[in-house]
């Protein structure tokens, strides 16, 4: 009966706290139940991801259930198929239980951009639970399930896993296939994930990546073969990026940083100072591209085939505009415009120039993997702020994203793990360590995290709301 | 006709029908203000020197992988119509009255 | 009217002939229910992603090595953008920044060499019902359908030059296996570019909707005499889309020409570049037979075939190809080419045979030729080679072996035909009368009497003979 169990301990968290939270768009209460009843009438099991119940983002699909990207404008729909990534976890035994709120179509670094309402912050319900994941990280961190599938295309899964005080991974390009993963920007996007430690995302890592012949983009390698837990992190080369050290603005975030740089020098790592100048052009770069990604990706939603349909005129071009204008949150349509814009001559520098800088960031960032293993950073360049306080004002809400981007533009396997908490405010808030491999090195960025949470076991910290919970 | 605009609004306004995306008049100043300052932050991508760099459109340009010319099932056309807005005989119903452009 | 030089590109869309579709694995087949063949991945669903067909892209390449295309260094991939309910992702997913190919050529029957511009593989939208006034339904079974467009320069200067070249196209694409190219399937589309030049080149027209031969010949003369019209009176020609009415014979108007930058094309991110290997390119080519255009000459100098007969031959590849492989067996290309032409295409016309084309015949070439040789010395008549050749169909036999077993072996002598020329002569008092007093054509009446009786069997040569001798021989 343990399946069975593990899923109602599940449902009981979210009885008691979902309504705060707000993490969660969906749960499939009986489909759950049935499942674990099946898995546990089992001989064996099937591996350690058997009986475990997981949450999904709201971008990926989940045959016949309401994974809509938490858009109006893809109101009742329920695909007809499943995400590689869940038909993976499913064979594997694990339970697939609730859909997370997210922002919509993952545009956003608060949450505030999804049509449901933002998540609350499980450590303090007044802020953020981060972004664009804001419900995978946030039912993570409230105890709902051990581990959440989330995406990441410029540090939505790393960035909310940081606010939250949880860990989180975005795999390298191509390690997870992006099919069924709803795409915003497809050269950026990866499959995200986010759990109460590094193991658990190793155990989900295994069973999730490896080549899909349905993703022409994923990377032709077997699935992940872990490296075997670490006593030390001795023979290890850690550059610390100047640039990106300078961009913490947070006192006490800072101090968490240099606190996990000795714990891991502690560990026997070498800690090398690097300067990586280009990356300051990373956001700019991601704004540009992933812009003009998302107007083309998002063209395909016109209230032709699924999803809502506004009509006026009669004409189908009305229909398309009239849909299209009124469905679309205010981030979305200034998303496409600014896409749009970019790429018809209306505007400068054009998607080919901003392509251009970023194989110049890249080459910068392969370059430096050859003078060291891994980077450290911050996850984000601050800790969760308050919800409403950045509304309306892109340019601070995109500094969130500013250290996790130049991974995502590279398509670098990094990992968020908790490194403390500062108190801001009165309020104990999570500290993330972000910690950055060379390409397609996912397997050693893992293993280094988990060596540093053993040692730390920061990880444990839990948010004081959780502290009631059965 | 509506009065004349300044340039950013008529950007804006251009973007907005190009894409296909209804705006309510008295939304355009604003969405055009936010189209403005964010083309104005993405103009700092212009001191980066690109001469002789080749455009990075998609990361693994080694993953490229092609798939046998093999058929499978497709999906049960009740699955391909389950999310149409509207359907008849077996096909997804549009509205394509007279007027609009195509 | 004459002042002006018509200047007429051809952009044709060919259907590639691979099982699956471009980026899916539907079926690609025409006349299913609507939307039995629709996936995630071409119904355009959110987060389904486009994998390649490497069949589509071999068939493009061996169309690129047919007419002889510059190949790109490798196969990269745009998004072309649109707002229409046929294109179920928002844009289609084409070739635009680097072409499969480039150059590459058409050869005209009078020797004239038409260039192509470009030759790229797309998909295909769906297909539009409009059913009303005001509504239109998706039937998505076509989108993802892989095309191969193949774009001329600007070098045609008549509506015949137009439609023979669409002709020549579409006979190397069919003799190459690229595309099955029936227009009225839709499997072959052809758009035309029309403009007039005088002092300066007028506006360029598109013409849309061509769906046969005929209309592309018809539609580009009724454009020439409207641009002719237009520019003799002094007024300007519109830059514009038309569309060919078939019933009112006229061109009109779609819509306005969209400028290049308002289909935003973008490289496609879920493609990585393929490179195209050298190995692959020359498989390829492997598979382009010999062309239509070169056999043509060879059949008609060498073989001396009439026009006529060369162009039944080269219906398709198949057809030529066993044409030629008979001819190995036969002597005389003539005599081949008019069994091929009539007897055999004649077999297709018999439902109860069952066989609609040369690729589906059950006898081979050799037997074929051997049929030829026994009509051709006598030993089978006409009608009894014909009534073999039907067998043939059935049965996979030797043409001899059935001859005799169906009994119609040529009498070329022997008792029984002694016996229907004896019962001919009696039967025919008058006739044999007439040609023992010499009146040597009263014989033709003897001797189709005993074609009749013997049921044709009987060869007219020795029937001739045997007649005359027993009119000889007999008071």
């Amino acid at each position: 009966m343990k399946a069975r169990a593990a899923v109602e301990g599940a449902l009981a968290r979210i009885e008691a706290l979902e309504a705060e939270i707000g993490a969660l768009l969906d749960v499939d209460e009986e489909g759950a139940r049935t499942l674990a009843d099946k898995l546990d009438r089992e001989p064996a099991p099937r591996g350690p991801l058997h009986g475990v119940p997981f949450a999904l983002k709201a971008n990926l699909c989940w045959r016949g259930h309401l994974t809509g990207a938490a858009s109006r404008i893809l109101d009742g729909y329920r695909p007809p198929y499943s995400a590689t990534a869940i038909e993976r976890l499913i064979a594997a035994g694990a339970i697939p239980l609730a859909i997370t709120n997210m922002d919509e179509f993952a545009f956003g670094s608060s949450g505030e951009n999804s049509s449901f309402g933002a998540t609350r912050n499980p450590w303090d319900l007044s802020r953020t639970a981060g972004g664009s994941s804001s419900g995978s990280a946030a039912a993570v961190a409230a105890g709902f399930v051990p581990f959440a599938l989330g995406s990441d295309t410029g540090g939505s899964a790393r960035q909310p896993a940081a606010l939250c005080g949880v860990s989180g991974f975005k795999p390298s390009y191509g390690r997870i296939s992006r099919r069924g993963l709803i795409a915003f920007a497809p050269s950026l996007d990866t499959v995200g994930v986010l759990g109460d430690s590094i193991e658990r995302i190793e155990q989900v890592l295994a069973c999730v990546s490896g080549h899909d012949e349905r993703d022409a983009t994923s990377l032709a390698l077997p699935p992940l073969a872990l490296e075997a837990p670490r006593e030390h992190l001795r023979g290890l080369r850690i550059g610390v990026p100047k640039e990106w050290d300078a961009e913490l603005c947070d006192q006490g975030a800072r101090d968490r940083i240099r606190a996990a740089l000795e714990a891991m020098h502690a560990l026997g790592a070498e800690l090398v100072s690097v300067s990586l100048p280009l990356t300051l052009h990373a956001n700019a770069t991601y704004q540009v591209v992933s812009a003009c990604e998302a107007a083309s990706q998002l063209a395909r939603y016109d209230g032709v085939r699924y999803g809502s349909r506004e009509s006026c005129d009669g004409t189908l071009q009305g229909m398309i505009a009239q849909t299209r204008g009124s469905s679309f949150g205010p981030e979305s349509r200034r998303r496409i415009l600014l896409g749009t814009a970019l790429t018809s001559d209306e505007g400068s520098p054009s998607y080919e120039h901003a392509a251009r800088v970023r194989r110049r960031i890249v080459d910068e960032l392969r370059a430096i993997f050859e003078r060291v293993d891994l980077l450290a950073s911050a996850t984000a360049p601050e800790v969760a702020f308050r919800l409403g306080e950045r509304s309306g004002d892109s340019a601070r809400m995109h500094h969130s994203d500013l250290l996790a981007v130049p991974a995502s533009l590279a398509g670098l396997p990094a990992a968020s793990v908790p490194c403390g908490t500062c108190t801001t405010d009165g309020v104990e808030l999570p500290v993330g360590l972000q910690l950055c491999g060379a390409p397609r090195a996912d397997a050693r960025v893992l293993s280094t995290a988990r060596c540093f949470q053993a040692a730390t076991r920061h990880h444990l910290a839990r948010a004081p709301l959780t502290g009631a919970l059965p | 006709m509506t009065a004349p605009q300044d340039p950013a609004t008529e950007r804006a306004r251009r973007a907005a029908a190009l894409v296909r995306i209804a705006i309510d008049a008295h939304e355009l100043p604003g969405l055009a203000a936010e189209l403005d300052s964010a083309l104005e932050a993405a103009k700092s991508l212009l001191a980066v020197p690109v001469e002789g760099v080749e455009p990075l459109w998609t990361l693994n340009e080694d993953a490229a992988s092609e798939r046998l010319d093999e058929v499978r099932p497709s999906l049960a056309r009740d699955l391909v119509l389950a999310n149409a807005p509207e359907q008849r005989d077996g096909m997804v119903r549009v509205p394509d009255g007279p007027g609009g452009a195509r | 009217m004459t002042r002006f030089t018509p200047v007429i590109g051809l952009e044709v869309h060919c259907q590639l002939a691979t099982l699956s579709k471009l980026f899916c694995a539907c079926a690609n087949r025409f006349g299913a229910a609507p939307n039995t063949l629709a996936c995630e991945a071409c119904s355009g669903q959110p987060g389904a992603l486009p994998v390649l067909n490497r069949e589509a892209v071999d068939l493009a390449l061996r169309a690129a090595a047919a007419f002889g295309c510059d190949l790109a260094p490798h196969l990269v991939f745009d998004r072309k953008h649109y707002w229409y309910c046929d294109l179920p992702k928002g844009y289609q997913i084409t070739q635009s920044r680097e072409p499969l190919g480039c150059g590459g050529e058409v050869e005209l029957a009078d020797g004239k060499r038409v260039r192509l511009e470009r030759i790229h593989i797309e998909e295909d939208a769906a297909k539009i019902l409009r059913t009303s006034n005001s509504e239109s339904l998706v039937d998505l079974n076509r989108a993802g359908v892989p095309l191969l467009e193949c774009v001329t320069a600007p070098l045609l200067a008549s509506a015949d030059e137009a439609a023979e070249c669409l002709a020549r196209m579409r006979e190397i694409l069919v003799f190459s296996g690229v595309g099955e190219c029936d227009m009225e399937r839709g499997s072959l589309r052809c758009d035309v570019n029309i403009s007039l030049a005088c002092d300066e080149p007028s506006a360029r027209v598109e013409l849309k909707n061509l769906n046969s031969f005929v209309h592309v010949r018809d539609a580009v003369q009724f454009e020439i005499r409207r641009q002719s019209e237009l520019l003799a009176s002094g007024r300007p020609v519109e830059r514009e889309t038309r569309t060919w009415d078939p019933e009112r014979r006229e061109t009109r108007s779609l819509r306005e020409k969209e400028r290049a930058s308002d289909y935003r094309y973008l490289p496609e991110a879920d493609l990585p570049p393929v490179p195209l290997e050298r190995a692959r390119i020359a498989r390829a080519a492997a598979c382009v037979p010999e062309l239509p255009m070169p056999r043509r000459r060879r059949y008609t100098s060498e073989l001396g075939l009439d026009a006529t007969l060369v162009e039944v031959l080269l219906e398709s590849r198949a057809s030529a190809e066993f044409f030629e492989a008979t001819l190995r067996h036969a002597r005389d290309a003539r005599e081949v080419a008019r069994w091929l032409a009539n007897d055999v295409r004649a077999l297709f016309a018999e439902p109860e045979l069952d066989v609609h084309s040369i690729a589906e015949l059950s006898f081979k070439p050799f037997d074929l030729a051997e049929l030829i040789e026994l009509a051709a010395n006598g030993r089978a008549s006409r009608p009894a080679a014909r009534q073999v050749l039907r067998a043939m169909c059935r049965t996979p036999r030797a043409p001899r072996e059935l001859l005799r077993e169906l009994g119609l072996e040529s009498l070329d002598g022997g008792a029984e035909l002694d016996e229907l020329c004896r019962t001919a002569i009696a039967a025919h008092a008058d006739a044999s009368e007439a040609v023992r007093s010499g009146h040597a054509r009263a014989l033709d009446v003897l001797v189709g009497a005993v074609m009749a009786a013997s049921k044709s069997r009987a060869n007219p040569v020795a029937v001739r003979a045997r007649i005359r001798e027993l009119l000889q021989a007999a008071p």
